[in-house]
């Protein structure tokens, strides 16, 4: 453990050199090194640990502070305040480490917020637009509000169960009193960190103004901070309020519901796949309310799914912001820049795909769940459609744009059918659509 | 950089003033250094600075601790004379009131930031911290705990809630520490010593915000948005977050013994705590002008003639309030 946080402290004073690629090298480095502390289940009780829980969320985590490095070197080159940009990286790097792998409630507790910190300074510091300045004030006391009652009930966790280690948790509690309102007042930061729906409104506002790296952050890890607390925190509660879970799973689906339908109406790129990972972390939290091993895997699992597909949909929503300087809904980008159309096609396909795969894993969770990937999968796809049609001008890409609609739509059917086979036809037909259609599509341009 | 600090020898008669007061064993030994402190800090406050905004506030803060010191000397004889008896709850509530009228806690806190204004930041840095200690002292023996945990509720929300529109840094240092003495106050009530720890970490860092809006001279708000240098920026955001509480630097120390102490009582935990949310709100807003990286250049800027011979000390300092939460916790586990 010691080794990696020695190597990250030592690229936090790296960042007080004029460094800026050098970094990915060393951040490769260290994410190969720690591919090979999987399943290595250092839990003790001392204040380091690694589970395979936490292992997944650092993985995820030094993945995506490379894609943040690549995604913005259009600071280094035009000079933007560059060195403190991989400073506050670096920082948020060390912390976020720091809190998926202590041990000790507390100095999770003060990661956690800790982790707040670096976050804030890249949306207020790179933001775009001077709303930043809200949206910035919104995140940073809309989530400390809500985690201070997460301190004060860690306290009488740590009082109950004789201290503050995380291995302790599972000891469990056995009050019965006030058990259903001290689980509600512990895991309601977690809840706004998710976010889960009726407390999410800090979320799409961050994103709007965040800049790029800033939203693969704030989607691909931040939001996971608050899965791993509740898979952290529920094991303390096990068994004794099985009766929320019927709380838990429907703020989960109809949130995620009631916010794809919300997705289905945006213009804004950004804003949509804010909402659209505000819709699949309902999903995970209504894999978190079932109470089973199967919802415990699924959340995990949906976790590392979505952030690695929403923090790429974030870079491609980037990259067509540096070009055009807006972020709405692009037309006719299919002429320019083929390539990427395929890879934002692919993009969307991963993250319908996490959802569905999160479906099979709850399979017995209900129709409400269908119900709400299928409306996730309208809003992304109907972003694409639109994308599509608007190509009208060309007759010929017009027919092989209206040609992919049809394809996605039976690439929906085959999900639709419930079934492994329609679910592996829905993938290799997305494969298969995508390779030809931006072929036609290249050849097309050609003539 | 300007050392010239005349009135070396009221600043001795302030440091015996609080020594007496806190090694007295008796009420009107404490009373008496209470008077020696307070009729040395005035012509500091005259001397140090010759316009007429300091006369005004050495003389409001003479009436007010004036009234404060009778209030209390007329109690000390009130318990002398109700000795061993039951009654002795009134003369305990008029100290409790009248040490709070001396420190400034809430309904009786309106001449804090007026007195606050008129003075230089050495002055503002030694009615911030040192002029508090020993009406703490007395109040943690004596005071009535209704009354003391009322007060320290509401001047835990009124310091919040008024410093929310201030644009003179001397006034929302002045509210933050009125709001600071509920947190203090709470504590007392629970009969813990863990205030002082407390009062120390205040002290601490807002010395270290005095020090630095005194080196970078700035008095208000608009000044900060004015400074080129973005370190020095940085500096004052860290420290402000630092006083303001926000969990991973220092200031957050003493929150969290607070936390562990008035756990006990939960409504008076939640009111605490949502009284230091709202100031991290202000502090936040003076930050906003470091936070977006923007820098001012005009035509007409002042020549930065400071050196940067004192930024090497105030640097350490910041250090200290961003890692300082570490060794700090090891030593309390």
């Amino acid at each position: 453990m010691l080794k990696f946080i020695s190597l990250i402290f030592g690229l936090l004073i790296m960042s007080f050199l004029n460094e800026f690629m050098t970094f990915i090298s060393y951040l490769v480095f260290l994410g190969l090194g720690w591919l090979f502390m999987y399943n290595s289940n250092l839990v003790s009780m001392s204040y380091f640990s690694c589970d395979s829980l936490s292992w997944f969320m650092v993985i995820l985590t030094f993945w995506i502070i490379v894609l943040m490095l690549l995604s913005s070197h259009s600071y280094k080159v035009t000079n933007f305040f560059y060195q403190k940009f991989t400073f506050v990286l670096m920082l948020m790097l060390l912390l976020l480490f720091f809190t998926f792998t202590c041990s000790d409630l507390l100095s999770f507790y003060i990661f956690f917020e800790g982790s707040l910190i670096p976050i804030y300074l890249l949306i207020v510091g790179w933001g775009y637009q001077p709303e930043r300045l809200q949206a910035g004030i919104y995140l940073l006391l809309y989530t400390i509000f809500a985690s201070l009652p997460l301190l004060i009930s860690i306290f009488f966790v740590g009082d109950y169960v004789g201290g503050f280690s995380m291995s302790l948790l599972s000891f469990g509690c056995d009050e019965s009193m006030w058990v259903s309102f001290w689980f509600m007042f512990s895991i309601f930061a977690f809840l706004v960190k998710l976010p889960a729906f009726y407390v999410h409104l800090w979320l799409p506002k961050a994103h709007v103004e965040a800049p790029v790296s800033g939203s693969m952050m704030l989607a691909g890890v931040l939001l996971k901070l608050g899965c791993y607390g509740l898979m952290r925190f529920m094991m303390f509660f096990q068994g004794k309020v099985a009766f929320l879970s019927s709380v838990l799973v429907s703020l989960g689906l109809m949130g995620g519901l009631a916010v794809s339908f919300i997705c289905l109406r945006q213009v804004d790129l950004k804003a949509l796949i804010a909402y659209s990972s505000v819709s699949h972390m309902g999903l995970a939290l209504g894999g978190l309310g079932s109470w089973g091993l199967w919802g415990y895997s699924s959340c995990l699992y949906t976790c590392v799914a979505h952030g690695l597909c929403s923090s790429g949909l974030f870079f491609l929503s980037g990259v067509i912001y540096e070009r055009e300087s807006r972020s709405w809904y692009y037309k006719g980008y299919l002429e320019i820049m083929p390539s990427m159309a395929f890879d934002d096609l692919f993009y969307c396909i991963g993250n319908i795909g996490s959802l569905w795969f999160m479906r099979f894993m709850m399979f017995f969770q209900g129709k409400v769940a269908f119900l709400s990937s299928v409306l996730v999968s309208l809003g992304l796809m109907g972003g694409l459609a639109v994308s599509f049609i608007c190509l009208r001008q060309v007759d010929l890409k017009a027919l092989i744009a209206y040609s992919s609609v049809s394809h996605m739509g039976l690439a929906l059917g085959g999900l639709g059918s419930w079934g492994l086979w329609g679910y592996s036809s829905c993938l290799y037909t997305c494969v298969a659509h995508g390779l030809c259609s931006s072929g036609l599509f290249f050849l097309s341009g050609v003539i | 950089m300007n050392l010239y600090f005349p009135p070396f020898i009221y600043s001795f008669f302030l440091f015996t003033g609080t020594m007496i007061t806190v090694s007295s064993s008796s009420l009107f030994g404490a009373w008496m250094g209470l008077e020696i402190n307070l009729m040395s800090f005035i012509p500091m406050m005259i001397n140090s600075e010759n316009n007429k905004k300091s006369t005004e506030s050495a003389i409001k803060y003479f009436l007010i601790q004036a009234i404060a010191s009778g209030i209390v000397i007329f109690s000390a004889l009130y318990f002398y004379f109700f000795n061993s008896s039951t009654l002795s709850q009134v003369p305990n509530m008029l100290i409790t009131l009248a040490l709070s009228m001396k420190l400034g806690m809430a309904p009786f806190h309106f001449w804090f930031p007026e007195v606050l204004e008129g003075l230089n930041w050495i002055n503002s840095l030694i009615l911030l911290t040192w002029q508090k200690i020993s009406p703490l002292v007395i109040l943690s023996l004596f005071f009535y705990s209704k009354i003391l945990i009322t007060l320290a509720l509401t001047s835990a929300l009124l310091g919040a809630i008024s410093g929310i529109n201030q644009t003179s840094m001397r006034k929302i240092l002045a509210f933050s520490s009125i709001s600071h003495l509920g947190w203090i106050g709470g504590m007392m009530y629970f009969n813990s010593s863990l205030w002082l720890d407390y009062f120390m970490v205040y002290s601490f860092t807002s010395f270290i915000l005095c020090f630095s809006f005194w080196m970078l001279d700035l008095n208000y708000f608009s000044q900060l948005t004015m400074l080129k240098n973005l370190n020095a920026k940085f500096i004052i955001f860290i420290n402000l977050l630092s006083l303001g509480g926000l969990p991973p630097l220092l200031g957050f120390l003493p929150k969290w013994m607070a936390m562990m102490v008035i756990k006990t009582s939960f409504p008076i935990l939640m009111i605490l705590i949502l009284s230091s949310l709202i100031t991290l709100y202000f502090y936040t807003r003076l930050c906003f002008s470091t936070f977006t990286l923007y820098i001012q250049s005009m035509t007409w800027f002042k020549k930065e003639n400071s050196s940067m011979k004192n930024f090497f000390l105030l640097s350490i300092l910041t250090f200290f309030s961003i890692i300082g939460i570490m060794p700090m916790s090891l030593l309390y586990l």
